[in-house]
């Protein structure tokens, strides 16, 4: 990590809150925006949810040791936002069919590659298990990075991506629209 | 910079290239690797694409309300992150025995001492139970798995910390900053300068596992930095008192009950 990168340990110390506000803002918001678009898919609601996200990240990006830290934190709070909003809109939304749903293989672990179908399948899951499943299968984490930035143990976080597993077969087994 | 176990670039790893955050090595690594990987490439792409977009667009567009609920956060909460608190503060400050904690330091010495505000460092710990309210544990106190702890620290001055703990099983975890091999500075950010004589929110959150038994949290507070295998050494060779060189320490224990 370059350390003359660190624009909130570095060049805004002593300016203006408001100006040190707008250059976060300006540095991390493409990926609070990208990351919330991604979870989203909707253009509109990832702008509204790029404002609220970054207001409730900004005091840990301000105390972050450097940008990898930062983003720690934006992954942890856009994803659990994002999937809260995902699951506020299901509950509006009239029940998926279930022949509308994806073909799963017996062994779902190839298939959560697919990251859309990864979605589908972790805004059905508990919201315990949602982020760790989103950061390591949708993100690319690996365990220990998942665990660092959930502020959890690596066996909790083996512990929960086995949950979605098992959940997701039985998914696939059951052909319902709801795991839990 | 390498791939993951899947054979592709992280988020982490593609945000951080687009922050200019990686070494060259790592920039060198990663760009190799987009021009080979279709999959990372495309997504490398989707992410200028939305970076462009937001620079054009939304910036623009939602600044003024970012700054509004910005202004509104710091006028209501305190300088500190303490909203995950708000329910217990009530309660905390009801009493000043909530705020006193019957800990052991040493560093200086090694008589119990009481850890009051503004007086010495001092750790305090706060749990919660699935999505109950914010409790604030005494020493001795019995937790369980699965329960959330968050550390508020008084540092008196020093410029580092880091809290840690060995478990019933020996296990030592650094659990601020979580993972670290060292302690961290408490000089990054406005709020958090050592001589502000307040408590501070750490900002990790613990999930307590299914190790049963006695567990003994340290906290250690310094001038200069110091390491994780250090502390881990102190609280092996006197558990019930470690000394940590050139810190203060504060440490007492809990215990946690299977479920």
């Amino acid at each position: 990590m370059k350390a003359e990168e660190r624009l909130h340990t570095v060049s805004l110390s002593g300016v203006d809150h408001k100006v040190r506000v707008g250059a976060l803002y300006r540095k991390f918001g493409p990926a609070i925006y990208s990351r919330c678009r991604r979870l989203l898919k909707d253009d509109a609601l990832a702008e509204d949810a790029t404002q609220e996200v970054f207001v409730r990240v900004l005091r840990h990006i301000e105390t972050a040791p450097d940008d990898a830290a930062a983003l720690a934190w934006i992954y942890r709070i856009s994803t659990n936002y994002c999937l809260n909003q995902i699951r506020d809109r299901g509950r509006q939304a009239e029940p998926t069919a279930s022949d509308e749903l994806p073909e799963l293989s017996c062994d779902p672990e190839p298939e959560m590659l697919d990251r859309d179908l990864a979605m589908r399948l972790v805004a059905r899951s508990p919201e315990k298990i949602r982020a760790a499943a989103v950061l390591y299968y949708i993100d690319g984490l690996e365990q220990a990075q998942v665990a660092t930035t959930l502020g959890i143990s690596r066996r909790t976080v083996i512990n929960r991506l086995q949950e979605f597993v098992d959940r997701s077969k039985k998914f696939v087994a059951r052909g319902t629209s709801e795991v839990n | 910079m390498s791939t993951n176990a899947r054979g592709h670039l992280s988020s982490e790893t593609i945000d951080l290239l687009l922050l200019s955050a990686l070494d060259a090595t790592e920039a060198s690594s990663a760009k190799s690797h987009l021009d080979a990987c279709t999959a990372c490439g495309s997504r490398w792409r989707e992410v200028n694409e939305d970076k462009q977009r937001f620079e054009q667009f939304v910036f623009a567009r939602t600044l003024p309300k970012v700054e509004a609920a910005v202004e509104k956060s710091d006028t209501v909460l305190s300088k500190l992150n303490l909203r995950w608190l708000m329910p217990v503060l009530g309660l905390v400050t009801a009493g000043l025995a909530a705020f006193v904690i019957h800990a052991s330091i040493s560093g200086q010495d090694t008589e119990p001492y009481l850890g009051v505000k503004g007086q010495a460092p001092a750790l305090e710990v706060f749990a919660m139970r699935d999505e109950g309210r914010p409790f604030a544990v005494k020493r001795g106190q019995a937790l369980k798995p699965k329960d959330r702890i968050r550390f508020v620290v008084n540092p008196a001055g020093a410029k580092f910390v880091m809290v840690a703990s060995r478990d019933a099983k020996g296990a030592f975890t650094v659990y601020h900053p979580f993972g670290a091999t060292q302690s961290e500075g408490l000089t990054s950010a406005p709020e958090l300068k050592p001589d502000a004589p307040r408590k501070i929110e750490l900002l990790s959150t613990i999930e307590l596992d299914e190790t049963a038994g006695p567990e003994r949290l340290i906290a250690v507070f310094s001038d200069q930095p110091v390491l994780a295998k250090d502390v881990e050494q102190a609280l092996v060779a006197n558990p019930e008192a470690p000394s940590v060189p050139h810190a203060r320490v504060v440490s007492w224990e809990f215990v946690k009950e299977p479920n």
